[in-house]
């Protein structure tokens, strides 16, 4: 019988990471969804979000 | 958000919402760990004896004078898509009533409590109700005592029962 891996510890460990992500504070979450937001529009579109664009200026 | 919950309070403040409370998955991220959301979901008692859908048209009236801008089942507040719901069963106005009040951003706010959001979740009943009732009980982001005193007050035992296996760890 082919034998496999034992990953019970690596999802011991997603779950206490899921666990220490709950706890963190509300704005914190929020604020990680809202980048996750703009990750995923530049995976999209290759654009970024809510960066103000370079101006470029005019060498006197 | 934090900009989108300043005009909240200052529709309660001017009498266009009576009181109101997060619902939702915004109000599920409270207590949970973050999962991407599109709408911020509002829950609201307003002061009319009004029972159809347009209870909801001095809010937008409002909001509308105010410059933001409707799309779809939405409106734009401060950048952030919030979707107004009037409480739409005794359920709903419970968890508006029940809600607690938090701090965001220095910014007070009232959410629901976890066990009226699971409640909802159940009563919706969608895959990603479900999926959520899961995340909540898997967490512990629920007290198991009060949620069935709140599913017993509404009728919702049986169908927490019949589902359960759905989302129990």
């Amino acid at each position: 019988m082919k034998k496999y891996p034992d990953i019970s510890e690596i999802i011991k460990k997603k779950e206490q990471h899921r666990r220490s992500l709950a706890a963190l504070p509300f704005e914190k979450k929020i604020e990680m969804i809202f980048k996750l937001r703009e990750r995923r529009k530049f995976i999209k579109t290759g654009q970024t979000v809510g960066r103000p664009q370079k101006h470029k200026t005019k060498s006197s | 958000m934090k900009e989108t919950l300043k005009v909240i309070n200052r529709m309660v403040k001017s009498g266009v919402i009576a009181k109101y409370a997060i619902g939702g998955a915004v109000a599920a991220i409270y207590y949970l760990e973050p999962f991407d959301t599109a709408d911020l979901d509002i829950f609201v008692q307003v002061n009319t004896a009004d029972s159809d859908l347009t209870i909801l048209a001095p809010l937008y009236e409002y909001l509308i004078k105010k410059g933001y801008k409707p799309k779809g089942e939405f409106i734009y507040i401060e950048g952030l898509p919030v979707q107004f719901l009037p409480v739409f069963n005794p359920l709903t106005e419970e968890a508006v009533e029940k809600s607690q009040t938090i701090k965001y951003a220095r910014v007070t706010t009232r959410i629901m409590r976890p066990e009226h959001l699971v409640a909802i979740m159940l009563d919706t009943g969608r895959p990603k109700d479900y999926l959520r009732i899961s995340m909540f009980l898997e967490q512990g982001g629920v007290n198991m005592r009060q949620l069935h005193t709140v599913l017993r007050r509404h009728g919702l035992i049986k169908k927490w029962k019949d589902n359960e296996y759905k989302f129990k760890p």
